[in-house]
């Protein structure tokens, strides 16, 4: 078509139609159009709760697990593929032990899916397990054994098999693995921790302060909790 | 020049679709209407290569569809034909991509999937259009 208004253009003599500025406005229109049009479908689709403020506070407590009128709380905002969150989690379960009747322990969840694939879905499957009320069982399972799933293309069938080891509901848990609001529930935690400026994982409040330095030891997190209970 | 319409179009539907998906993609879970499992599927280790978005390559190659296109109407170069390769490739890739989701990752995402089926269309829309636009043969 362009090559037969060339020629036209040529045998009746008149100069050739210069009309690349005119295409390069067109696709700045369409791309800006098709941009505006993508924001616009997007607006309706937030997903995420509007009530995040980036602070603690504002954070419910979905998951706590310790003791029931503990004085000291410690909150872990954790990836399930980070290794270092998997490094602590033994030395939390000894906190609890070791703190029974004073310390309780939240998780919240702070996914990094951009350098953790299998961060999300794990999220996902811990949720889907406290769907059944299994959730810190689903939390030993996937930090436990993290390396038999952080790296697999689809590690769905490896939570299916740690949800039948705890004997959960398969049928609902596969279907909630695909739930779009449990998904919500894990990124809208990781959205709030980047509101409050989190750098990494894990990362640890007690008693609504954070550690800015993570204890390299479990005895120096065992002096930071005991420093943290009151006084008689 | 009804090939080339057709495509401008699609190719604008690429665009929007492509854009959605990579300006969503960090701001949460993209919902998904008709199918079950976008999340899966764009959080999932195949929705990137080498780091950059499969969506934002999508919409790379939408542009340069509709560019082509505007080019071959208001232009003086027959840009149209030269698709064929790169629509060709699209639709290879939309074909592994949509195999990952039924036999590996068995989710669908349905902005993908709309993805899929308009580079399908525009392959075959681009194949066919540009064998029949042939140069005008003069008669002497």
């Amino acid at each position: 078509m362009s090559k037969q208004r060339s020629s036209k253009a040529s045998t009746s003599g008149q100069k050739p139609r210069k009309s690349g500025g005119k295409a390069i406005v067109i696709i700045l229109g369409g791309v800006i159009a098709a941009a505006a049009l993508a924001f616009v479908l997007g607006v309706g689709d937030e997903p995420v709760p509007a009530a995040a403020t980036g602070s603690l506070e504002d954070m419910a407590a979905r998951h706590v697990r310790g003791a029931a009128n503990a004085t000291v709380t410690l909150i872990e905002f954790g990836d399930f593929q980070c290794p270092a969150c998997a490094a602590y989690h033994p030395v939390l379960k000894a906190l609890l032990e070791r703190f029974p009747d004073d310390l309780e322990l939240q998780f919240h969840h702070f996914p990094l899916v951009s350098i953790h694939p299998n961060a999300l879905p794990a999220g996902v499957a811990a949720e889907a397990a406290a769907e059944q009320g299994r959730f810190w069982e689903m939390n030993d399972m996937l930090f436990e054994n993290q390396n038999a799933w952080a790296f697999l293309p689809n590690p769905d069938p490896v939570f299916v098999e740690y949800a039948r080891a705890l004997a959960l509901d398969i049928d609902r848990f596969e279907s909630d693995l695909r739930s779009d609001e449990l998904q919500t529930r894990v990124l809208a935690d990781g959205r709030m921790a980047n509101q409050m400026g989190l750098g990494g994982t894990p990362s640890f409040f007690v008693n609504g302060r954070q550690l800015l330095a993570l204890p390299s030891s479990l005895a120096e997190f065992e002096r930071i909790i005991t420093d943290a209970i009151p006084n008689p | 020049m009804t090939a080339r319409l057709a495509v401008l179009g699609l190719s604008f539907l690429g665009m929007v679709d492509t854009l959605y998906l990579s300006l969503q993609r960090d701001s949460g879970p993209i919902p998904c209407h008709v199918t079950e499992g976008c999340g899966d599927v764009l959080n999932s280790v195949y929705s990137e290569i080498a780091g950059v978005p499969i969506s934002w390559i999508g919409f790379a190659f939408y542009v340069s569809v509709f560019g082509a296109v505007v080019f071959d109407v208001f232009g003086e170069t027959p840009t149209f034909r030269w698709l064929r390769a790169p629509a060709a490739a699209a639709l290879a890739v939309s074909a592994v991509l949509t195999g990952i989701q039924a036999f590996v990752l068995e989710a669908y995402c349905e902005y993908c999937l709309t993805s899929a089926a308009l580079s399908t269309a525009i392959c075959a829309l681009v194949w066919a259009g540009s064998r029949r636009a042939r140069p005008p043969v003069e008669k002497v």
